[in-house]
């Protein structure tokens, strides 16, 4: 665990957006890692393999809890990197906010592309690899999900101006 | 703000949220050892059923060998 877990955590934070809920989806990774680590055949190294068990149980936590309510604590949160900087831009932050906020609206397939590639500096290859696709279809996720974000950003952006 | 035009300030600002989130982000401490503790209890109790399993195993091989030597017995008898 000690090897890959950080990254699996990094990914499951970035994913499912507080501490809270990453945490209860790392530990049932993990359990289900030890669970079929039996099975494991070294078709794929054994952080492609972690990694994609954590990625399936993101996908079924979501689908779970799609219509549940958060009840999450402030301090589950992801910490916002704008408010410990002495150079504090009240600009930047709201950018911050406004893309954390997209992120979490875009579904996981094409959160997962943005991440790998813009986070992991993954090449398209490396994420077909990973997430078992051909690289066009990663291509045309990472289209998609620069598309749906923009126009997030866009109709959020526009209901901001018309409030004002 | 002008992120909604323009590629390039939307690839930056991404690049700028993930690093600004999750650079240097490690498994809490806890977490880590409540994880390790699950592993181990699981694998606990696989073991302690381990020596029950083999026992009922052994015995079940010797009745079926006593069985059969008995059979052998009655059948040659005849």
């Amino acid at each position: 665990m000690n090897t890959c877990g950080d990254e699996v955590y990094a990914y499951l934070l970035a994913r499912l957006g507080n501490r809270f809920d990453a945490d209860d989806v790392f530990q049932s990774t993990f359990l289900k890692v030890r669970r079929f680590l039996p099975g494991f055949r070294g078709e794929a190294s054994p952080t492609t393999w972690v990694m994609r068990i954590a990625m399936n149980e993101a996908s079924t936590f979501r689908q779970r809890t799609r219509h549940e309510l958060p009840l999450i604590a402030p301090e589950d949160l992801l910490p916002d990197p704008g408010t410990n900087d002495a150079a504090y831009d009240p600009a930047q932050e709201e950018t911050e906010r406004e893309i954390t906020s997209g992120l979490e609206h875009l579904p996981g397939d094409l959160h997962d592309v943005l991440y790998f590639f813009y986070y992991k500096e993954m090449s398209y290859e490396q994420i077909a690899a990973l997430l078992g696709i051909p690289a066009g279809t990663v291509k045309s996720r990472m289209f998609r999900a620069k598309q749906e974000l923009r126009a997030y950003l866009e109709a959020h952006c526009d209901h901001r101006t018309e409030r004002r | 703000m002008t992120i909604e035009q323009n590629d390039d300030e939307l690839e930056r600002a991404l690049r700028a949220h993930y690093h600004g989130l999750l650079s240097d982000v490690q498994v809490p401490e806890r977490l880590r050892h409540e994880v390790l503790g699950q592993v181990e209890r699981k694998r606990g109790y696989m073991a302690s059923w381990g020596p029950i399993v083999g026992l009922a195993l052994a015995s079940a091989s010797f009745l079926v060998v006593l069985a059969s030597s008995r059979l052998a017995e009655v059948v040659f008898h005849f």
